[in-house]
Parts: C-alpha cells; structure tokens; sequence
C-alpha cells in the first residue's frame, strides 16, 4: 500500500481558530492610523489653543484685577479723605479769642462721626495743645503744652496734610497719626490717631470675582487691612508681596499679574497698585484656582472632545476593519473548503461592494469546478461502463470461442482416429480434405478473433488509393461465386466502371464478410452485388433474399457475437463477427454502412465509398498471385515448439526450400551454415528471449540485413509494436500455409 | 462692632477649602477618615455664672452661637455645643466634665479660663475677659500668643480712667466717688489700681468697696451710703451686671451717677456704661472660634481687643435723679436708653 504523503501547505495555519476580528491586523492598523489622524491634529489645536488662552486669560486678569485695585484704593483714599475734610474742619477757625471749651465739643462731634479717630488733639497756630480728648485717655483742655515740635505738627504745617507711619499700639493694633493743618496758620493744626481697623470695613466689602479679596500694606511692609482682621492683628509681615511689586513698573507699562503663596495660604494671582497719598500698596489677589478656571475649563472641554473624537475614531476604525475582516475571512475560509475538495460550498458575502463580486467570482469558480468535476465523473463512468462492456465483450468472445472451438477440433480428433485405423487411400483422400475443412474453419475463427483484437488495437492501418470498383467486383465473384453455388443460391454481380479512393484490401473483406453473411443466412433465392452512384458517393450494396432482420434487432446485428435467429443451424460459422469487423473497418476507413431488411423477404446492406475520377493508367491495385520465389531458398527456421518447428519445416521442405530448424539461437552461431535467405523465427522463444533479439543476433553474426519474418502467438499490442519498431514483418499464429507461403513472398519480393 | 456679619465671600472661601480638603481627604485616605471628618465639630462652653444665676452666661453664649451660625455653622449639623456654667472655685472640675466630650474647642467665660487651662491639655482653649491676658499669663503677647490659648480682652483697665473721667463729667460739683467690685474677679487690683490713678490726676476720691457674692452688696451699699459718695463707679463684671439693679435703685433713691462697663448695667436702671458692646465682644469672640474650628492654630491667632468702645447712657435715669448731663457728655453717649 503506498503511502499518500501531502505537501504540507502553508496555508496549514489558517486552519487554526483566527484571532477575534478587532484583533486582527487590519483592525489593529486602521485603529492605529484613524487614533494617530485624530488624536494628532486634536493634541495639537489643543496645546496651541491652551497657550494660547493661557497668555489671554493672563491678560485679563491682569486687566481686571487693575481696575479692581484702582477701586480699592479709591475707596481707601476716600477714607482717609473724609477724615481728613473732618479735621480740617476743626482748623477752619483761627485760635486768637476761641473758646478751648466750645472747640472740644467740636472735637467731641468730629470724633462721634468719625468712629476711627481714636485721640483727637488740636493745636492752635504757635503749635501748643488746646484741645485733647481720647476715647481711653484722660483729655486734656486748654494745656498749652508746646507740641510744635512734633512731626505731625510740623508735617502739616509744611504741607498741609500730614500721614504719619503706621504703628502698632500693644503690638497688635494699627493706628497712624493724620494731621491736618487749617488753610491759615491761625487755624492751627488738628492731629487725629487713627484706628486702621476701621479700614476693614472698607477693605471687607470689596469683592474680587468669587474669592478674590484686596488688603493693604504700608511702606514697611507691614499688613494694615483685610478682610481677614486677625491677620492685621497679628502683624503679618508682607514685606516679601512688597518686593515682588517692587520693581514698579511705570504707569505706561501694562498691568501685570504676579503668581504668589497668598494671604490665605493658597496660590494666588495678584495685582497691586500703590496709594498715591500715604504710599500704602492695595494688593487684590485671587486664588489661582479661580483665576485659571476658565483655561481649566477650556481644557477640560477640549479633553472631553479629544476623548469623544478619540472614542469615535476607534469605533470608526474597528466598524471599518469589521466591515473589510468579516468578508475576507469567509472568502479566505470558503476558498478553503473548495479548494478542500467541499466544491459545493458557496461563499455567502453581501456587503455590496467589490469584496461581495470577489465572493461571487470565487462561487463561479467553485461551479465550474464542480461542473468540470462532475463532467469528469461522467466521463469516468462512462469509461468504465465502456471498460467493463469491453471487460465483459472480451469474456463472451473467449467463452463463445472456446465453445465453437471445440467442434472441429472434436472432429479432428476423430478424423485423425479414423486415419489412424488404416483407413485406404480413398478413405485417407476424403479424410484429408475434410481435417482441412476443420483446420480451415479453426482458421477462419481465429482470423476473425484476430481480426476484431487489431481492429479494437488499432494496428490495422488502411492504405488508400484510388482505384477501379470492378477489381473489387471481380475479386467478389472470385471467392464467393463457389459458396454460393455449394449452396444452391444464384450470385449475381453487376459491373460498374466508377472509381474510388479507399483500402481494396479492406474493402474487400467488408464485401467479403457481407457476401458471406448473405450466403449464410439465405435459404433460397440469389444474391446480388451491385453498385450505384449518388450524391454521397458510390453505394456498394449486397442484396440478398434471405431471412431478413426484424426491425428492433438491426442496430444489434453489427455488436459481437449477435446472431439473427432463425438461421440454420449448420450454417451457424463463424462467430457472428462478420458483421462486427465490418463495422470497425467501416468505420476505420470512415465509410458509412446502412441495412434495409424485410424479414422474410431479404435484406440490403450497403457501404458508401467516396467516388474519385477514374484513372485509367493506374495498373491494378491488387496483386497478382505472385511467382514461385521459394524454390532453392536456404530458409533458417526458429521455434521453440517441437510441433510447430516440425511441421513448419516439412512444410517449408515441401515447399523445396532447405530448412535449418532450430529450437532456439545457438550458443555458437558458426554452427549455422552460411547466411540464409530467409529467416523465420518464433517471438517468445525459451529462456525469454525475444525473436527481435534472435533475428538481429543473427543478421550481425552474419553481417547481411537478411529477410526476416517473426511469428508469434502474442497478439497483444506491446508485442506488435516491439516487432513493427524492429521493422520487422509479423504473422500471427495459427496460419494457414498459403498465408506463410505468401508473407514469405512477400517478403522475398520486398527484397 | 454691632453684631455684623463677617463678609459672605470670606467665610465662604474657608468652606470651600474645607471641601477641598475633604474631598482631598476622601481621595486620599480610606473609610475612618471619612468618619472621623463627617463628626460635627464639638465645641464645649465652660460659662461663668459668678456667684448665683445663669443669665449673663446664657446672654454670651446666645451670642456666640449667634454669630458661629451666621458663619454656617448650624448646630446639629456641623456644630454640637455642650456648655457647663458655674462659678470660678468649680471651673476645673467642670471643664474636666467637659473634656469627656472630647471638644475640637473649649470656650471658657471670664475667669474660667484660668481653672480650665490646665484639665484641657492640647485642645484649643478661648478666653474672653476683661483684663490684659498677657498679664494674666495667658498669652506671651497680644499679637502672636504663642500657646493653645487665644481670645478676646475688653481691656477694662485701660477704661478704668476713662470712665473715671466720664463719671466725674457726669458728677459736675462731686468729688467722691464711691468704687464697688467683685473682689474675686481675677483683674480688678489692676483695674483698682488704674482707677486710682486716674482719680488722683482728677482730683477724685475713691472709697472702695469690695464683694464676695451677691449677699455682700446690702452692707456694701449700707456702708457707702454711710459713708456718704457722689457718684458711684462699679468695677465691671458679671457679679456686678447681675446686682445692676439693686444698685441703680440704691443710686436712684440718692441720686447718684452710676458707671460701670457693661450696656446691662444702663439696661438695669442705672446711668452710664463705657466699655466694649456685650453682644458684639462675644461675636468678636465666636470669629476667632470660627477661625480656629476651620484649621488655625491658636498659637497663629491673635487676641483680639474690642474695636468700638460704646458710651451708654440711661436719660431716664439722669432726668429721674434731676442730673442735667452735659454737652460734651451727650456728645459722646453712643447708645441711649429710656
């Protein structure tokens, strides 16, 4: 049993589960791309357009933030501006013959509007104390005491307006000292302790944004108002929020925004302006938090969109590939399967585009195949059914052969019996011509077994030529006017002058065999050969008044064997095979047979040859009987059968030939006596060797490329083709001895 | 101060930073944090009742939670207040009571303070008294207290000559002046003393008369009547706010002008008060309780003195005992009465 190894094919992995669609490469690439298409073009707009607002909101803020100090500060101004109006007031009217008492009470008033003013001292034009009340000290009236000294005095004097700095009584509470000087110097001077708590009221309204607060911080850096007053209280040292202002930018510049820790303990962005009269700094800062809000919420708005693209490019991506994956995947798997051997598989794909006409294409490959496949089946089938009729024809033959074998020989048997016991010469005379009579009809069985195996082989090869349909007539009225006449029929053959273009040897055994039949299977009554033109050609008929053929059985009358019931039973020879070799020869030659029959009254059958002009020129197609050329001829036979060397060489003897018979090539040639004429030597010899390799032993012992005829009972086609590519001719056995005596002519002729 | 609202932003903000933080915190830390932070705040209030009665004490209180709830406090949600009152000798035993509770603060009035100080151990502590607590050794100074110790300080010493002086405005032709206090309140020598002094450069005398509890007012009134005065001047406390009225009927039936520090005192019938506003010095002191419940550390937040001194004036009383008030006196009341 050989063992059928397969190619392992590539393709063997794709046989193995494939990875789920969003996996695959083609997803895997297009969600790459499609990603990379989005999300570069996102991130880029993004962080330029975060710069960008980033620099802007900067912007302003810082604008915003200004105005908002500008406000504060106003408001601070205003503060100290009303204080001030109030103390000028007190200074309005000149010292000189004032009543001490009635200005106190004025101070009184001042200090009851004004809540901040915590001492109030007034000093007359000279700088001495005229008036001092306090809200926790003991006031003094009319002291004189010389204050002229003082800064505050003296600063007012100067310039009408006096700010002194702040300082922090109990080391806690901020107070300044404000000192006003009236427009004349009688009006004296009023000098004011201010209480700065009272700037938070001021400070505490004022609203930055949503968080955003202002406070303020003196020269030194000192924290004097917020909102947050404990931090006052505390004496919180800003003196570092104080450098970061510091390198003041000049009034052209734009507003800047400075990031700092703020007051509250977070990050914060502030502005800062300066209070023009008292050199106070209003700080409005607000969380940075709040103040990057809005780019927070830009980015987060362009996070999110970044996201959603993002989220939409990979769906996009995927419900791409799964469209492309999903139709590749069944054409790869169907493509598979047909190729598989599954021709009946289709591939079902209807995403109507290119890949469903891919599918569609693959579907009409797989039909053709399965057509072509299925035509090949039918074919095979059909081979095989023909095979096995042939199978089964070839068994019919030998067993019908075997069977009518048996009758001449059985009468051989007893004829040979008879001769045996002494018969006389008359006896032996009659006894001869009827064990030739047998052989002659062993003969005719085996030429007509052999006659349908080269047909069915193909050997017979037709040699056309032109010539006279007459010879064909002629030859007819030959060899089958004696048959008729033996039984009692009239032949009849009618002269034509047409010509023709075929085999004569092979036609003459299709009229042969069709004479023949007629004779058999005609009881009384003639026959009649005849020719007719027409358009297809010349019609050579053989009518005869014989027993005719039922209709439904003229198509089987040409198979093997077939045998028309009714004929007689001791003109049952030959096998039936008559009328299938003229049926293949027919049709080797390529001309139609047709068959008319009425049963009872006789039949026609009919060959249609193709005419040609006539040539008279042409000498006969058939040879004449050939001379004697066998007479005296040194004849060199072979066979490694004892019978057959033996009565092959009597015969040859008879035939005046001188006859060396061997058995088989000898081992030394030179025993062989000179180069013979003829060399006549059996195929299948002992010891397989092959008459080709006897006949060319000898011709080169001999050196001469001497006549030779191989004999054989092999009638298989490997044989003959062995023989003919030897260039040799071949007889079949058995033969009769005209047939030997004229291949060995031939032969001799040929030269 | 009258009682005013802290800015809305401002106290917003610290909220939201609480909620920042919050949030911080359940970010960052498991389960019991949440719990510990989801615990409304506990504040415990060690009330001085001085002898007898809960009245003042409860009038401060009032005020206080007033003021925390306006800076979104709301009891029950994020404030639980447990108050204990009673008189000086028992403060360290009821702040310990109060310590089981385990407050976030501890607000002790008056001179409370000074027994609690030493049973609340690391918890914040507030005060608010009437003298100079960084004499009383409270605080190492007004500015930075440096301690877990903060609060507010009406700073009736540095009133004391003050209200000598507006007295002695309101006695006209009088010279003696009668000075009533609570011997047991922690600052009154320093406040008797500034009172001396301020006497002296106004030509006044001072008789002085002491009490223990509220049973040493009658020989006390009997010995000044005895003794005969102008015009009295009453060393401010709650042992004095509380026996007001008795006072005013022992000044009225003399026809004395009467002083003292607390607007209650003018409320219960007598003349004048100058000093601090009551409601609003416990509102300044519930500011700082805020700050401190919201994260700052005592030691960072400083005492805060009263902004506003208010003069009160009962004209009632003054047209009652016939006493013309004078100009420069009229000018300056803040507050009238009647």
């Amino acid at each position: 049993m050989p063992t059928v190894e397969s190619a392992d094919p590539p393709a063997a992995t794709a046989t193995e589960a494939p990875a789920a669609w969003w996996r695959s490469t083609l997803a895997r690439r297009y969600a790459g791309s499609f990603v990379a298409v989005v999300a570069l073009p996102l991130l880029a707009y993004g962080l330029i357009s975060a710069t960008l607002t980033w620099g802007q909101q900067r912007e302003a803020l810082a604008q915003v933030q200004a105005a908002q100090a500008d406000a504060s500060a106003l408001r601070i101004v205003h503060f100290l501006r009303d204080i001030e109006a109030q103390l000028a007031g007190l200074t309005a009217l000149p010292w000189q013959g004032a009543d001490p008492a009635q200005r106190r009470l004025d101070a009184l008033r001042v200090m009851r509007q004004v809540p901040a003013i915590s001492d109030l001292v007034l000093l007359d034009g000279e700088g001495r104390e005229r008036v001092s009340e306090s809200r926790l000290e003991l006031g003094r009236l009319d002291s004189r005491a010389d204050r002229s000294a003082s800064p505050a005095y003296a600063g007012a004097r100067s310039q009408r307006i006096y700010h002194g700095d702040v300082s922090f009584r109990k080391g806690s509470e901020p107070f300044m000292t404000v000192a006003v000087a009236g427009a004349s110097p009688d009006g004296g001077v009023a000098i004011a302790e201010v209480s700065l708590k009272h700037i938070w009221d001021v400070v505490s309204r004022i609203r930055i944004g949503e968080a955003g607060i202002a406070y303020v911080i003196d020269r030194a850096g000192r924290l004097i108002a917020h909102p947050d007053i404990n931090l006052v209280l505390r004496n919180t040292d800003l003196s570092a929020v104080l450098r970061a202002f510091e390198p003041a930018a000049s009034a052209a510049a734009p507003p800047r925004v400075v990031a700092m820790a703020g007051t509250r303990g977070q990050p914060v962005l502030a502005s800062s302006l300066v209070v023009a009269p008292v050199g106070w700094r209003v700080v409005v800062e607000q969380p940075q938090q709040e103040a990057d809000e809005p780019l927070r919420a830009a980015t987060r708005s362009a996070l999110w969109v970044a996201t959603v693209s993002l989220l939409l490019a990979l769906s996009a991506a995927l419900w791409s590939a799964w469209r492309l994956v999903r139709p590749l995947r069944a054409l790869a798997q169907g493509a598979e399967r047909i190729g598989a051997g599954q021709l009946g598989h289709r591939i079902a794909l209807d995403s109507g585009d290119e890949l469903q006409q891919l599918g569609e294409r693959f579907n009409a490959m797989a039909s053709e195949l399965q057509a072509s496949y299925g035509g090949l089946e039918r074919q095979v089938q059909e081979r095989t059914r023909e095979l096995s009729d042939a199978n089964q024809a070839k068994s019919r033959l030998l067993a019908a052969a075997s069977h009518d074998l048996r009758q001449p020989l059985h009468a051989l048997n007893l004829m040979v019996a008879q001769l045996q016991l002494d018969a006389g010469a008359a006896e032996r005379e009659r006894l001869s011509q009827r064990i030739g009579q047998a052989i002659g009809s062993i003969n005719t069985l085996f030429d007509g077994l052999l006659d349908v195996s080269k047909l069915d082989a193909g050997v017979i090869r037709p040699e056309p030529q032109a010539f006279a349909v007459q010879q064909l007539l002629d030859r007819m009225d030959i060899t089958c006017s004696a048959a008729a006449r033996d039984k009692g029929l009239e032949l009849r053959i009618r002269a034509h002058p047409a010509w023709t273009h075929t085999d004569p040897v092979l036609m003459e055994r299709i009229l042969g065999n069709l004479v023949g039949n007629a004779v058999r299977y005609t009881r009384s009554g003639g026959l009649l050969v005849a020719c007719r033109r027409s358009a297809e050609g010349v019609r050579l008929s053989v009518w005869d008044t014989g027993i005719g053929i039922a209709p439904d059985k003229l198509a089987r009358i040409f198979d093997e064997f077939y045998r028309v019931e009714g004929a007689e039973s001791e003109s049952r020879e030959g096998l039936g095979l008559g009328l299938s070799i003229v049926a293949r020869l027919a049709d080797l030659l390529g001309h139609r047979v047709q068959v008319r029959s009425v049963p009872g009254r006789g039949s026609c059958f009919t060959v249609i040859v193709p005419e040609v002009p006539a040539q008279p020129s042409r000498p006969p197609a058939l040879a004449p009987p050939a001379p004697d050329l066998l007479q005296g001829r040194a004849v060199v036979v072979i066979d490694n059968n004892d019978s057959v060397l033996d009565s092959t060489a009597q015969l040859l003897r008879a035939w005046a030939c001188q006859v060396q018979a061997l058995h088989g090539l000898p081992h030394k040639l030179s025993v062989l006596a000179g180069p013979p004429d003829l060399l006549l030597v059996d195929m299948h010899l002992d010891n397989a060797a092959s008459g080709v390799a006897v006949v060319e032993a000898l011709r080169a012992h001999w050196g001469a490329c001497i006549p030779a005829l191989i004999m054989t009972g092999d009638v298989t086609l490997a044989t003959r083709e062995r023989i003919a590519a030897a260039g040799l001719p071949q007889v079949e056995k058995p033969l009769s001895a005209l047939r030997l005596r004229t291949a060995l002519t031939r032969l001799l002729q040929r030269g | 101060m009258k009682g005013q609202a802290m800015s809305d932003h401002l106290h917003a903000l610290p909220l939201r930073r609480r909620e920042l933080l919050t949030s911080l915190a359940l970010a960052a830390s498991p389960w019991p944090a949440l719990a510990a932070r989801n615990r409304p705040a506990r504040v415990a209030w060690l009330g001085w009742v001085g002898a007898t009665g809960l009245q003042a004490s409860a009038l401060a209180l009032e005020a206080f939670r007033g003021e925390l709830l306006a800076r979104g406090w709301v009891e029950g949600r994020d404030l639980q207040l447990i108050s204990r009152s009673g008189d000086q000798g028992r403060s360290a035993a009821l702040a310990a009571e109060l310590v089981q509770h385990d407050p976030e603060l501890v607000v002790a009035q008056g001179p409370m303070v000074f027994g609690a100080r030493g049973v609340v151990g690391a918890r914040p502590l507030l005060f608010n008294i009437n003298g100079d607590p960084v004499e009383a050794g409270l605080v190492s100074s007004l500015a930075r207290p440096g301690g877990l110790i903060t609060g507010v300080s009406a700073l009736s010493a540095d009133l004391a000559g003050k209200r000598l002086e507006l007295l002695k405005e309101a006695m006209g032709k009088g010279t003696r002046v009668a000075l009533l206090a609570n011997s047991r309140h922690p600052g009154v020598k320093v406040e008797r003393e500034a009172t001396q002094a301020a006497a002296s450069r106004l030509g006044v005398s001072l008789s002085w008369h002491p009490l223990t509890a509220a049973t040493d007012l009658e020989p006390a009134l009997a010995a000044i009547a005895q003794q005969g005065a102008d015009a009295l001047l009453a060393i401010p406390d709650n042992l004095i706010n509380q026996l007001a009225r008795p006072v005013a009927e022992f000044a009225a039936a003399r026809k004395l002008p009467t002083m003292s520090g607390w607007s209650e005192f003018v409320e219960a019938g007598n003349l004048m008060s100058y000093g601090p506003n009551y409601e609003g010095f416990f509102r300044q002191l519930a500011t700082l309780g805020d700050r401190i419940l919201r994260g700052a550390s005592p030691a960072q937040t400083a005492v805060e003195l009263p902004r506003d001194i208010e003069l009160v004036i009962n004209t009632r009383y003054a047209a009652a005992i016939g006493l013309a008030l004078p100009q420069g006196l009229l000018l300056r009341a803040d507050r009238r009465i009647g």
